[in-house]
């Protein structure tokens, strides 16, 4: 009985922990969603594990800017869900090979390609997180403009998420954060080059 | 690799401050010098990218931070070898023993002893002193422990910062992802620094050049167009043909509506 108590005191603390997180990203998810002028369902995919990675995507994709490497636009959405599902399927095949490699002599095979599987594992990680935070930047720049460079480095500095977490804070709360009425970011900081250009507009 | 990483960054940062004309890059050799360096090279960026914003001494800020950083770190590791001292030695008992003759001479030290001793005779190895040492010493830790936690959060932050302004003053939109980059490759930031530094793809741009890029020259077109027809038909015709790629999408969206 105390064994079992063992077991699942923890797991249930950690299911509350887990569940309470979800929920405030999807509250912060669904204030962006609006922001972002997101209106359909959607917007409630924040409250959901994979499927908020799904909707960071797509409201990346708001952003029409593309990256200087972008030949054309991406579909941050599928990257994002590729991203977020990569990790928990790498393990479930690491495990399953663990599990393999007690099996005598051929055991050795499945041991082997664990390891490389595991160096490949790291190196995915690496990308992923390159991906999710340019994903992440393009949310930033959409809404924040000019601020965007310190937020995704307090996202960066804090990592994994307690930055990201202050910086969607403030996205969701901050009525200075909002779409631009018809410009980028960078438009509107070029914008302010030009006063010639901005009397002489229709 | 820590000689060659070092290198890489020391040479990048010197001849990164030879284009960006800051004097003095050879302090990039020199630990702790080379935040300065960092630092004062972020802030020829903000010079030529911002002149108007107010400047901001990246240069001393980082400097700073790296200093008081590694001071509480020296001193957080000495705490812990006083705690290990006191914890299983019983010369920690011993020196103790004369700090309490010392404070009983003073006439203080039946106070001391009233409040501590009933402790302390619980404890095998600690006295009154050593009691109050001890807990001082954890109590320090935890402190510096979060100050520590505090000021390389904010080492990092700053560090970031500042070479996003490096790389932004050099390599304009691909200053992102190499930000991104040199956050999860701990090897990163010394070859794009390197890269950066002797490349000649990547030269300091004025603001004019900045802004003169592809997506803003439909602007200038127009209003030039704009200036010669003198009439608001013409501009707003361009417009509507997608010279303004903003309104264009704007339109196209109200459209889709």
């Amino acid at each position: 009985m105390l064994g079992l108590l063992i077991v699942i005191i923890p797991f249930l603390i950690f299911l509350t922990v887990f569940v309470l997180v979800q929920l405030i990203y999807g509250i912060l998810f669904l204030k962006i969603s609006d922001k972002m002028g997101i209106s359909d369902g959607s917007r409630f995919f924040g409250f959901f594990p994979f499927l908020s990675e799904w909707l960071l995507g797509k409201l990346a994709q708001v952003d029409e800017e593309l990256y200087p490497f972008e030949k054309k636009k991406w579909n941050w959405k599928v990257i994002c869900l590729l991203c977020s599902v990569s990790g928990l399927v790498l393990a479930l095949i690491l495990g399953v090979l663990n599990l393999l490699s007690i099996i005598p002599f051929i055991g050795l095979i499945f041991s082997l390609i664990s390891i490389f599987l595991g160096l490949f594992g790291v190196l995915v990680s690496w990308v992923c997180n390159i991906l999710t935070c340019l994903a992440r930047f393009k949310i930033y720049r959409k809404l924040a403009g000019n601020d965007a460079p310190w937020m995704l480095v307090l996202s960066l500095c804090l990592f994994p998420s307690i930055g990201t977490f202050i910086v969607f804070l403030l996205l969701a709360f901050g009525k200075k954060y909002k779409l631009p009425s018809n410009h980028s970011p960078s438009d509107r900081e070029n914008a302010k080059t030009v006063p010639a250009f901005e009397q002489q507009s229709p | 690799m820590g000689v060659l990483v070092y290198l890489a960054r020391a040479f990048g940062l010197m001849t990164v401050s030879g284009k960006l004309g800051v004097k003095n890059g050879w302090l990039g050799f020199i630990p702790f010098a080379d935040c300065w360096l960092l630092g004062r090279l972020a802030q020829e960026s903000d010079a030529q990218l911002k002149p108007d914003e107010k400047r901001r001494p990246w240069g001393k800020i980082y400097l700073w931070l790296s200093i008081l950083n590694r001071a509480a770190a020296f001193i957080l590791i000495v705490l812990f070898f006083v705690l290990f001292f006191l914890f299983f030695s019983d010369i920690g008992a011993g020196i103790s023993n004369s700090f309490r003759e010392f404070i009983n001479g003073a006439g203080i030290g039946d106070v001391f002893e009233e409040f501590f001793l009933p402790i302390s005779e619980n404890l095998t190895h600690l006295t009154s002193l050593a009691f109050v040492i001890f807990f001082g010493c954890i109590a320090l830790v935890f402190l510096l422990a979060i100050a520590s936690g505090v000021l390389g959060v904010a080492e990092v932050f700053v560090r970031l910062y500042a070479e996003y302004k490096v790389y932004d003053l050099l390599a304009g939109k691909h200053a992102v992802w190499m930000v991104i980059l040199s956050a999860f490759v701990s090897f990163a930031q010394p070859v794009l620094l390197l890269i950066l530094g002797l490349s000649s793809a990547f030269m300091p741009k004025t603001s004019e050049q900045r802004w003169s890029n592809e997506r803003f020259k439909p602007v200038q077109t127009v209003s030039n167009e704009a200036k010669d027809a003198d009439t608001e038909e013409t501009a707003c015709k361009s417009a509507e043909d997608g010279a303004f790629p903003s309104d264009g999408a704007q339109s196209r969206g109200e459209e889709e509506k």
